[in-house]
């Protein structure tokens, strides 16, 4: 089991984000995890990194109870907005975070050059981030969560402002990430993403409301975007 | 060691980045060039208008300053409105009249000075050559008295006259030292502190308006490395901005160094420790540059009162107690005693210990406040 959340309430002061979660997630599923803006999506991804302490109830990634060091070289993280130090280049960013993370001098050099052409960047890879286009440091982003080789990884909306075609290849890159044996969790409000997860989890006003394939969601509201809706007027 | 990756990372960050290149190594030198020569440019001499005045008084009076004769008081004051002359003086029955323009303090209260140097030196004349006149009547009388009784009188013993002249020694420098030479190590310590905060600050700060801070600290990285490593980054450019202020204001601006060139450094780089590590804590407490540099009135400001540069001998208790909890009063303290009176370690070494407590202690809450971002 790659993730375990039970019983799992968040809050800052007095206000309330997430109540009562509780789910799991399998090795080498790619979950959607779907809801409206502000419905705490971001949230639970933070704390399953282990950015914030929850305030209530357990959750335990990769057999380790968050928040804790010990996983964090096993997650591999995407943020929403791209983390990049915009005077480095590709290769730059790359190895820094390759360094944190641990990776020997031998191995990082190779894969570093493994990522950056795995997202198409290799022609681009000494040049400073601040001339990247947006689709360029959205690549850039998803290489460096990949480049310690994580069993697990975590995507804040991966494929906000990018290219249909761009967006296509991303998808194309998470499944053959699954294909070895890879678990991904994928914030999304985009319906033809989560059709392609192999499961969805939907939040609404900070609550697990439904989970299950995309094709459960469809033969249960029609479609997964009534599903959405419908929920929503509840 | 992973302090000295974030270490390798923010030195090859800044090296990209001209700008604050720039501002680390060349604005403190400009800005201190810049005061070195308004300081400079102030001057003591004063014009003196002079209205009716004895000979002999416009004569002493002439070496002091420089004087134009006016007919009339009324001349005199008219040339004062339009800022021609900075005092007038006026003879009315062996009385001076001294009429001071009073929109410059400096100006007025040299040319007061000078006209009382004048009319002591005056009196004293006036005085000395009272006296040889009743020294020569003594000895007539005593021409006399022999003459009516025959005898020799004893001699009257006859007074000196005083004397007007005054040795100045100096414990510590010489009577050459101006107003920048006393400056000078104060504003050295401030000039340190200040861009050395305001680059730290803004480095760190970018840091977390840009969600790298955030994706850092989802990797494996302990809180105490990102500070350590930001510290120990910035201060390699720290020590080069500390060596090129203490060159240009020793070596070029010659100022007045009677200490330790290895201690007065040692200063300089504690100094600059503490602005590094108050700069990386205030920028957690900020959300933007345009925060941080709120805190510029309300932290930095305050703290050129401490640097020496005033004398708080007379503030009232609260003022001292302010004085006492600023890092920049120990370090300016330091400095001066370095600089002017030749201190050695041994007589400092209570500052600098007081400077790398306050090194500790942001060090310490910046750890702390980061527990926000990542509990672990």
């Amino acid at each position: 089991m790659i993730v375990s959340v039970q019983n799992y309430h968040q809050s800052f002061g007095k206000r309330s984000i997430l109540t009562n979660l509780n789910f799991q997630i399998q090795k080498g599923e790619i979950v959607g995890l779907i809801g409206p803006s502000g419905s705490g999506k971001t949230t639970l991804i933070k704390t399953l990194i282990g950015l914030q302490r929850p305030t209530q109830g357990e959750v335990h990634v990769l057999g380790h109870q968050q928040p804790t060091l010990k996983v964090s070289k096993e997650i591999g993280y995407m943020a929403q907005s791209d983390a990049l130090y915009e005077d480095l280049s590709a290769r730059g960013n790359l190895a820094y975070f390759g360094k944190l993370y641990g990776l020997r001098k031998d191995i990082l050099k190779n894969r570093v050059n493994f990522v950056l052409a795995f997202v198409d960047l290799l022609k681009d890879a000494d040049r400073p981030v601040r001339y990247f286009s947006g689709g360029m440091k959205r690549r850039l982003s998803l290489a460096i969560s990949l480049v310690h080789q994580p069993p697990f990884l975590l995507l804040d909306e991966p494929t906000v402002g990018i290219d249909p075609t761009l967006k296509q290849l991303f998808w194309k890159e998470f499944e053959s990430l699954r294909e070895n044996g890879v678990t991904l969790l994928i914030t999304t409000h985009i319906m033809d993403e989560a059709e392609r997860c192999d499961r969805l989890l939907l939040i609404q006003n900070g609550q697990l409301v439904v989970s299950g394939t995309p094709d459960m969601l469809k033969q249960k509201f029609g479609s997964i975007e009534n599903a959405f809706l419908k929920k929503e007027e509840v | 060691m992973q302090s000295i990756i974030v270490a390798q990372r923010v030195i090859a960050q800044v090296v990209k980045d001209k700008r604050t290149i720039g501002m680390m190594l060349v604005a403190p030198l400009f800005v201190l060039f810049l005061m070195y020569t308004i300081f400079g440019a102030s001057s003591d001499d004063v014009t003196i208008g002079i209205v009716n005045l004895p000979e002999e008084v416009t004569q002493l009076l002439k070496e002091e300053a420089t004087v134009i004769t006016f007919p009339t008081n009324n001349d005199a004051k008219k040339a004062m409105i339009e800022q021609k002359i900075d005092a007038s003086i006026s003879f009315e029955n062996e009385t001076a009249h001294i009429l001071v323009e009073g929109g410059n303090v400096s100006k007025n209260a040299s040319a007061i000075q000078k006209i009382q140097r004048t009319l002591t030196v005056l009196t004293l004349e006036k005085s000395h050559v009272q006296i040889q006149s009743l020294n020569e009547l003594v000895v007539q009388l005593q021409e006399q008295l022999r003459l009516i009784t025959g005898q020799t009188p004893e001699k009257v013993a006859i007074p000196k006259t005083l004397s007007q002249k005054s040795s100045i020694s100096f414990l510590y420098g010489d009577s050459e030292l101006d107003l920048f030479d006393q400056l000078a190590p104060a504003l050295m310590g401030f000039f340190i502190f200040f861009f050395v905060f305001l680059i730290s600050g803004v480095s760190f700060l970018k840091e977390r308006s840009s969600g790298t801070l955030e994706r850092t600290l989802a990797t494996p990285l302990k809180r105490s490395s990102i500070v350590l490593g930001y510290f120990i980054g910035f201060f390699l450019f720290v020590i080069i901005q500390t060596i090129l202020i203490q060159l240009f204001i020793v070596n070029i601006l010659g100022v007045t160094q009677n200490g330790n060139y290895g201690i007065l450094l040692l200063v300089n780089l504690l100094t600059a420790s503490v602005a590094l590590a108050l700069g990386l804590l205030l920028s957690s407490f900020s959300r933007s540059e345009f925060q941080l540099i709120q805190f510029i009135p309300l932290v930095i400001i305050p703290q050129i009162f401490f640097s020496g540069m005033f004398d708080l001998s007379d503030a009232p208790t609260w003022v001292e107690f302010i004085n006492r909890i600023v890092p920049l009063t120990y370090a300016a303290e330091a400095l001066q005693n370095v600089m002017t009176r030749g201190h050695t370690f041994i007589d400092i070494w209570p500052n600098l210990l007081v400077l790398i407590g306050f090194v500790i202690g942001f060090f310490l809450l910046n750890m702390k406040v980061l527990k926000k971002q990542r509990p672990v």
